[in-house]
């Protein structure tokens, strides 16, 4: 008789059921899980690397200090990406702010950052590097609406559900925002991406 | 099916959520149409790309 072979992956909902039971290590699994993902989401909708490090440590911060507040009805992928999305919000809302109390008229962020890549080569880094400056660009270019949920669902490839109940709109709303959000950046880097065919 | 009327469905049809007989009809249109199927394979590499891109980075402490 073949022995079920058991999934020795703890699924994201067990981790934080042990860290909330105190298991410390559960956590840190939980940070090594969802950093990348929770920087690049908010890299993309705020375009600045030592903002989004913040936004992605204060997220964290508040899943070790409320802990207790994440109940198992929904995904925990769901209560993560709304925290870094209610903190990146309240970010861009803040430089808004910023922006038009501003005497001086001066940008409010003018640093470049490059961003290493260490999984490609030097030549494919160097063009991914563009490319990822150009896609940057064209997301920074979208309405916010858009911007949103083009990040959760083309780079952070969330189900549609999920973002549904991340931004708090009805699914149907979430699907044909997508689809615009995707027709726009298809406007704007069609030219990057050639067709194969003639 | 029009061109506009296609745009509709784009996403949809991207991410495989069509009814097999409506995605029969859109596929009908792309075999006909050079500009739709253009649009479909560039966004469909515009997709490709930005799902494959994730920063590598450290969180300082």
């Amino acid at each position: 008789m073949k022995k079920k072979i058991e999934n020795t992956i703890p699924t994201d909902e067990e981790l934080i059921g042990r860290f909330q039971d105190g298991d410390i290590y559960a956590f840190e699994q939980i940070v090594k899980r969802y950093k990348d993902q929770l920087l690049n989401y908010a890299y993309r909708f705020l375009g600045a690397l030592q903002d989004s490090e913040d936004i992605v440590q204060e997220t964290f911060l508040r899943v070790f200090r409320k802990k207790k507040a994440y109940k198992n009805v929904a995904k925990f992928s769901t209560w993560i990406y709304t925290i870094t999305g209610n903190l990146a919000k309240t970010e861009l809302r803040r430089r808004r702010k910023k922006k038009l109390f501003s005497i001086s008229g001066l940008k409010y962020n003018n640093k470049e950052y490059e961003i290493p890549d260490r999984k490609r080569g030097p030549d494919e880094r160097a063009n991914s590097v563009v490319m990822d400056e150009i896609i940057q660009k064209a997301i920074d270019s979208l309405s916010p609406k858009f911007k949103e949920v083009i990040i959760l669902r083309d780079i952070q490839e969330l189900s549609y559900e999920e973002i549904s109940k991340i931004i708090k709109i009805p699914l149907g709303t979430v699907k044909s925002r997508v689809n615009r959000a995707r027709l726009k950046l298809q406007e704007i880097l069609g030219d990057l991406f050639k067709s194969p065919e003639k | 099916m029009s061109c506009k009327e296609v745009c509709n469905y784009f996403s949809a049809y991207l991410d495989g959520e069509l009814s097999e007989t409506l995605k029969k009809e859109i596929d009908v249109h792309f075999n006909n149409c050079s500009h739709c199927r253009a649009i479909l394979n560039k966004a469909y590499s515009i997709r490709q790309y930005m799902s494959t891109y994730i920063f590598d980075i450290e969180i300082s402490d």
